[in-house]
This record gives structure tokens, C-alpha cells and sequence, in this order.
């Protein structure tokens, strides 16, 4: 690895490998953080996939009936 | 100096290529190392030797043009390793792209590279023995050698 970069990647696992240098493991259809340069060496080799940016969980809105399931009377 | 066994060495390769062909360029790639190397070869440049014999006088040598080697490991071959499966995408890439590679040497020290894999044939040999990869790398660019700090 790069001893200078700090940037990271969401990258999907799509298939089962191991790292020799970190010794870490990768089970297909995880999704991981990985450096840019990790990411490019990894998606040169067809053993990862850039993933979509994480959606943060819908949380229901005061007055939206329609996501909290409430009516007004 | 003290001498040294080969023991605790590395190949390590990436997909990217160096900014600038020095120790920073290098040293700001990230690298993947490869597993289960066994031996990695020969490391460093050799020129060609360019003999001339004159009709008086003992035959002059001259350094012809320089050959940069080839990295010819022996890897026993795990298909789940991601420094190998690199490798042969290296190998069964058929354009001319340059990959980079990094030696580790038991005392800290580093040598890259920027090679092009010409093959990693398979050897399957005698039951008593691992199934082996045979890569050849061919250096391609001046390799830089960083001294351990």
C-alpha cells in the first residue's frame, strides 16, 4: 500500500479473495472502504466493483402521513 | 556489510503507473502484494557486451546498450489471492500498458519497476509438489532502487 494516500473508495467485493500484504479477507457481496490505488489494483484484477454512495435510513418526517403512517382525525 | 538470506522478501505489484519514475512517484502508489512467492529472480540491469578485437593488441570490451532484466518469479498459485490474480491480468492484458512492481528486501529496502508480464504459465509437475505460476516481467523502464532508512 501507499504510505501517502488518504482518499477512500465504497467498493463491492464480487468475488471471495485474500490480500497477502494486509493478510484481510473479502467475502463476494461485501461492500467495503478501501485507498483509491487499493481500489484501482482491485478493480484492474475484476475483484471489485465501485459501490453506490450509502443512503442514510429514511426517518419518518413530523406531519408526513404518508412515510409515518399516521392520519389526521 | 553483513550478508543476507532471502528470507522475508516481497513482490508486490500495481495497476497504476508513477507519476515521475523516482523513489516519490513510486513510493505514492499503492501496491498489492503477491501471495505465495517462492522466489522472486533477478533484480538490476546488465549491459551488452560489445567485444572488439583489434589486429594489435588484446581484445577491448565495450558497454553496449543497456537491458533493464526481467522479473521471473515462482508463485505456487492460489487462485483467491489478489496480488497473483493481478498478475495475470497483467499477463492476459494485450495492449501495452505498464504495470508497476515493487521488490522488498529483508533489510527494508525497495527496488520497483515498470514491467510488462509476458505470460504466467501454469506448471502442473510430479504429485509431490505445489502447482506453480511462472511469470515473466520484463522490465521496461530504469528500475529505481530506494536504500532501507
Amino acid at each position: 500500500m501507499s504510505d501517502t494516500e488518504t482518499k477512500t473508495v465504497r467498493a463491492k467485493i464480487l468475488r471471495d479473495f485474500t490480500d497477502a500484504g494486509t493478510e484481510r479477507s473479502y467475502t463476494a457481496g461485501d461492500i467495503i472502504e478501501v485507498s483509491e490505488g487499493v481500489f484501482g489494483n482491485y478493480e484492474a484484477a475484476r475483484l471489485v466493483e465501485a459501490a453506490p454512495a450509502e443512503t442514510p435510513a429514511e426517518t419518518p418526517v413530523e406531519g408526513d402521513t404518508a412515510k409515518s403512517g399516521r392520519t389526521r382525525g | 556489510m553483513a550478508g543476507s538470506t532471502a528470507a522475508g522478501a516481497t513482490l508486490a505489484i500495481s495497476a497504476a503507473a508513477p507519476a515521475t519514475k523516482d523513489a516519490a512517484g513510486f513510493a505514492a502508489l499503492s501496491f498489492t502484494e503477491v501471495g505465495g512467492v517462492e522466489k522472486i529472480g533477478s533484480f538490476g540491469s546488465s549491459f551488452e557486451k560489445v567485444d572488439f578485437q583489434p589486429l594489435k593488441g588484446p581484445k577491448e570490451k565495450y558497454k553496449g546498450p543497456v537491458d533493464y532484466g526481467a522479473l521471473n518469479p515462482s508463485i505456487a498459485i492460489d487462485r483467491s489471492d489478489a496480488g497473483q490474480t493481478l498478475m495475470r491480468t497483467a499477463a492476459d492484458d494485450e495492449t501495452q500498458k505498464l504495470y508497476s512492481t515493487r521488490v522488498t528486501f529483508p533489510d527494508g529496502s525497495k527496488g520497483y519497476s515498470q514491467v510488462r508480464v509476458f505470460g504466467m504459465p501454469d506448471t502442473v509437475d510430479a504429485a509431490a509438489s505445489m502447482l506453480m505460476a511462472n511469470p515473466t516481467c520484463e522490465i521496461c523502464a530504469k528500475p529505481v532502487f530506494v536504500p532501507a532508512t
